[in-house]
């Protein structure tokens, strides 16, 4: 099972040992590298501007204080901020209860975002795009609806019972096999690259 | 809740999907099980590849210059120096007995585990703990039994002016089917900080996310489950 989706080889490798070493530059580069997908996440779980843009600043500047939290064991980079990113986000979403937000800034019924501008991405961050756009495809209407609920709407899977009229045990099974799923399908795109 | 059940737990944890006693029990699950461990790891990835479905959105004007500025502010914490100043020397002492029980804990952990990813994770764990007591400004907060578990003894290091902290505690009984939980009590009132069982050696070592005011109390009680909102079991060990 391949463990990275981001790793860039040895870019991330270098941004990582350079992070260690304080390097503040290692700083602007994991910025430019990962914040518009960075923000384009808190923005879409937070709803609100404010709210997504001091998510996104906790979550760099927390692995900026601490790049030893952070083990190339279990992830790259790009994983380890996302993660902080949406952790940090559904945290200031459940608290501040800005359902009301997300509602007025209009969210998607699908995955992908429909009113965003168009911002032009490095190759290997579009090509991954289009990896996990195609893999979903893979899933249920029903696990894809789930993970979606649970990922972009920050709902705990009694939520999402809650939202789709179903058991919890049924949420919590569509989000499980549902992410297994997902899973198995970027291991193969991931082994058929090589 | 066995291994399996919390197994399945494990792609909603990755989703941020949890909340109260299953989030934590969870997550401490995570912390001691190598194989949940790469799990999580994996739907992490798928996690943050779902983040990519969003088009990329522009951040706000000056983001980009107010994270700088921030960082520049308050710069990742220098390398340890250990001199011979009174205080330093106290806090050698207080080094050494917690660097003993963290070796120790090393020690049992690396018995058990024998795969590379649990080794891997307990050594993270303990070097991050290292780091904290390896910390050029460390403050030490000593931990006093109340009565229920006589022997028990914790001390709480809290490094960088807050930046982070770790409680070592040893001489825990045996909770049996219940849970000890560590509470930091914030303008009077007890927040959850973790729900936590020892090692067979009565010892445990618990991170405290940041910020941490050193003047703040800490109270570890016996509860009969994780995730209490409140403390309702006995007190174990305390500060102040």
């Amino acid at each position: 099972m391949r463990n990275t989706d981001f790793s860039q080889e040895h870019r991330d490798d270098d941004l990582l040992a350079r992070l260690r070493s304080q390097d503040p530059a290692a700083l602007e580069d994991l910025f430019d590298r990962y914040a518009r997908a960075a923000y384009g996440l808190a923005l879409r779980v937070c709803g609100d501007a404010a709210m997504a843009e001091d998510v996104v600043q906790e979550a760099f500047l927390s692995l900026w204080r601490r790049p030893d939290t952070f083990e190339p064991s279990r992830g790259s980079i790009a994983a380890y901020l996302f993660r902080a990113v949406h952790n940090k986000a559904v945290d200031a979403v459940r608290h501040e209860q800005a359902l009301k937000n997300r509602e007025r800034a209009g969210s998607a019924g699908g995955m992908p975002g429909e009113d965003q501008e168009v911002v032009v991405e490095e190759d290997w961050l579009r090509y991954r795009r289009e990896r996990v756009a195609d893999a979903l495809t893979g899933l249920s209407d029903r696990q894809r609806e789930a993970i979606r609920l649970a990922y972009f709407e920050g709902l705990t899977y009694q939520g999402v019972a809650e939202r789709l009229g179903i058991p919890e045990g049924t949420a919590k099974t569509r989000i499980r096999d549902g992410m297994i799923r997902l899973r198995a399908l970027l291991d193969e795109a991931g082994a058929s690259e090589t | 809740m066995t291994h399996e059940e919390l197994k399945d737990l494990i792609p909603a944890l990755a989703l941020d999907a949890l909340e109260g006693e299953e989030l934590h029990e969870a997550r401490a699950h995570v912390d001691f099980c190598g194989e949940c461990a790469a799990i999580l790891a994996a739907h992490g990835e798928s996690a943050a590849m779902l983040a990519l479905t969003l088009p990329p959105s522009t951040p706000p004007p000056g983001m980009r210059e107010r994270i700088l500025g921030a960082a520049a502010l308050a710069p990742a914490p220098a390398p340890a120096r250990r001199t011979g100043t009174p205080r330093l020397r106290l806090r050698g002492l207080a080094l050494g007995a917690a660097s003993l029980v963290v070796a120790g804990l090393v020690g049992y952990n690396l018995v058990v585990a024998s795969r590379l990813a649990d080794e891997r994770q307990m050594v993270s764990r303990q070097r991050q703990v290292l780091d904290v007591l390896g910390s050029r400004y460390l403050d030490t907060i000593s931990m006093s039994a109340t009565g229920d578990a006589p022997h028990a003894g914790g001390q709480i290091f809290v490094a960088e002016r807050g930046e982070s902290a770790a409680v070592v505690m040893s001489g825990l009984p045996d909770p049996g089917g219940d849970v000890y939980q560590l509470w930091l009590v914030r303008d009077g009132r007890p927040q959850p900080v973790r729900a936590f069982r020892p090692d067979p050696k009565g010892m445990a070592v618990i991170m405290v996310p940041a910020p941490v005011d050193p003047l703040e109390a800490f109270v570890v009680t016996l509860e009969e489950r994780a995730g209490e909102e409140e403390p309702r079991g006995p007190q174990i060990l305390r500060t102040g």
